[in-house]
């Protein structure tokens, strides 16, 4: 009885708020419409027709699967870059999420001049910027040409010495030199997930830290055993961000943006795009059932 | 017998309580140790890390004040020798600065506005009402994140060239709008939630305002209070951290971004814009420039010094981001991590 009444109170407020929510997303839901869904329609259309613009009125003849087997089997570039693109920007995110959170724990205890610390890690955020990157290493390159050429002659030689007096093979010393010197591209990346993570590890409940120390478990397992489960849901988050983040500035989206607006083929740019965003709707879905998977969820 | 054996009972204990103490001690020691091991590693890495993160920052600053003869000179790598204001003059007008910055600043305030508006509305609305529809219209919000800007760009660009929301324009003026080139644009992406990384901004506020105790919502309810008001009067003020959040990020980006600003209005006043035409054409736009002071190097045909006005001029594009940054970053490293941009 009690419960009854209970169900029917929450139910009408629910519809009251019911026409509130629609009424609060009303500017959303137009967006969605209007600049989301249309255009996304609209570019699949594109993808199989032969698209004219002039001034600004367009005209479509209908082509098929015309588009798609052009830029799939006969233009030069395209499959390659797309190919290099996902093959780099996985890696990439594997690379930036794990550093994240290797600095969310760095920087999560209590230690002097922790302030300090937050702030400068959190710098790549204002400076994340593909221009001023391209504009710093190109200045750099040039300023001080010798002292880079004086770098990357270190590091042939820091290979070639580990090469030569460890039984280390070649194919590993030359891939973790790589990512060392991609290192400076890993940190600049990495200001929003390691903000994220940081923001995660501190609603972890510190009873269940205490919990783990009564029971005489070791910083190694605390780790393992209480903070990675209960970060879990940010991982997948920090994933999915950091492969959509990684997939925005690329060399395919150049080519796809220079086939249309540069050499006016709308209708290959379109099929390039959509192949493109398929490839990273089912790249981003693998991700996130095999995170999926293993996150742990404590409510 | 009894006495005997106590007597021989006795140095034992005495002994295990030295041994005991011995162990005490060395868990003790290897504690602190580990721990004074651990902090030190931590400077380190800290230390490392920041390194990487400052020297491209440094770098800038020592090149913006080198006199162009010294630069790429072993002697002064750091600390210039003899300071100059040549590479910054230069640049600030190479990028038209004094003009631009305030130009970048107001539409750059005014998306954020915009962004941090409709972002809160939509996220209050997925984070408190549980309705199954608007529960499952979520969903939606996570596909705008994951599908890539590009994919729309050109039916978006021809809709923004022959704008008009069914015919009511058409009607009024006789003929759509064309809106390519006007900020406008930017703003009614931004107000619909469909601006740049919009769909990361609603997924923030949702998960802030879930976190938000309920109780005070239900109380403004109890008193009368309409459901526009609770938000506008109760939940916004109580929302300082997310929106301090979103501001931030809203304005870093905004102000970084090419993307958007390239296509739709690629005005010659924004600084990014700016930046990157200059960037691309440096020989045109340096021998552009009139009444370069006497006794300046400015040698247009010299590599170097290309570069080198080219760093101080990014630098000048984010120097308002580095001010913006270090006057909010105590609130913004704060409020951050009380967000709860948590997953």
């Amino acid at each position: 009885m009690q419960q009854n009444v209970k169900k029917r109170k929450t139910k009408s407020f629910a519809k009251r708020n019911e026409k509130w929510g629609f009424i609060l997303l009303a500017p959303w839901m137009v967006g969605v419409i209007l600049f989301f869904l249309k255009p996304l329609v609209e570019a699949v259309m594109y993808s199989f027709h032969d698209v004219q613009l002039d001034l600004g009125v367009i005209h479509m003849t209908w082509v098929g699967m015309e588009n798609y087997t052009y830029v799939l089997q006969s233009h030069a570039t395209y499959y390659q870059e797309l190919l290099m693109t996902f093959a780099t920007a996985v890696p990439n995110s594997v690379i930036i999420v794990i550093f994240a959170l290797f600095a969310a724990v760095l920087l999560n205890g209590n230690f002097k001049g922790r302030t300090i610390a937050r702030v400068i890690f959190f710098l790549p955020i204002i400076m994340a910027t593909n221009l001023i990157s391209v504009d710093l290493t190109g200045a750099m390159g040039a300023a001080a040409e010798t002292s880079t050429e004086s770098d990357t002659s270190n590091l042939m030689f820091l290979a070639g010495f580990l090469v030569q007096n460890t039984s280390l093979p070649q194919e590993l010393v030359s891939s973790l030199l790589t990512l060392v010197s991609g290192v400076f591209d890993t940190i600049k990346l990495s200001g929003v997930q390691t903000l994220i993570f940081l923001a995660g590890l501190q609603a972890i409940s510190p009873s269940h830290y205490e919990v783990a120390k009564i029971e005489g478990a070791t910083t190694y397992e605390t780790f393992w055993k209480v903070t990675v489960p209960m970060i879990s849901p940010m991982i997948l988050t920090c994933a999915i961000y950091t492969i959509t983040d990684n997939l925005m500035n690329t060399d395919v989206i150049e080519l796809i943006q220079d086939t249309g607006f540069s050499s006016g083929k709308y209708g290959q740019s379109s099929a390039m795009s959509v192949i493109f965003l398929l490839c990273a709707l089912v790249v981003i879905a693998i991700v996130s059932f095999i995170i999926g998977k293993k996150v742990y969820y404590s409510d | 017998m009894i006495k005997k054996a106590k007597k021989a009972q006795q140095p034992l204990v005495k002994t295990r309580r030295k041994i005991r103490n011995l162990q005490e001690f060395s868990d003790w020691f290897k504690k602190t140790g580990s721990m004074i091991l651990l902090s030190i590693l931590r400077y380190a890495l800290i230390l490392c890390i920041g390194y990487i993160i400052l020297l491209p920052l440094l770098e800038m600053i020592s090149t913006a004040f080198m006199s162009p003869e010294e630069v790429g000179s072993p002697v002064s790598e750091w600390v210039p020798a003899e300071f100059s204001l040549e590479h910054i003059i230069v640049a600030f007008r190479l990028l038209n600065y004094r003009d631009s910055v305030l130009y970048t600043l107001l539409t750059t305030a005014g998306q954020v506005v915009l962004q941090i508006l409709s972002a809160a509305i939509t996220g209050y609305a997925f984070a408190r009402v549980r309705s199954k529809k608007i529960q499952a219209m979520f969903a939606i919000v996570i596909l705008t994140i994951v599908v890539p800007q590009s994919v729309m760009v050109l039916p978006q660009y021809i809709y923004f060239s022959n704008f008009d929301v069914f015919g009511i324009i058409e009607l009024i003026t006789g003929k759509p709008l064309n809106l390519i080139g006007e900020p406008a644009v930017l703003y009614l992406l931004d107000f619909c939630g469909m601006g740049l990384k919009s769909g990361l901004y609603i997924y923030i506020f949702r998960q802030f305002f879930r976190g938000l105790p309920k109780e005070l919502e239900e109380a403004a309810h109890m008193d009368g209070c309409g459901f526009i008001r609770t938000l506008f009067t109760i939940v916004m003020p109580n929302a300082t951290p997310g929106i301090i959040t979103v501001g931030v990020l809203s304005f870093v980006w905004n102000w970084n971004d090419t993307f958007y600003t390239n296509r739709f209005v690629g005005s010659q006043l924004n600084l990014m814009v700016r930046l990157n035409r200059v960037s691309g054409a440096m020989d045109q736009f340096m021998n552009g420039l009139k009444n370069i002071p006497a006794g300046f190097y400015f040698n247009t045909s010299d590599p170097l010094y290309q570069s080198s006005i080219l760093s101080t001029a990014s630098l000048l594009v984010i120097l308002p981001l580095i001010i913006l940054y270090m006057f909010i970053q105590k609130k913004f490293v704060e409020s951050a991590s009380n967000s709860g941009i948590v997953g």
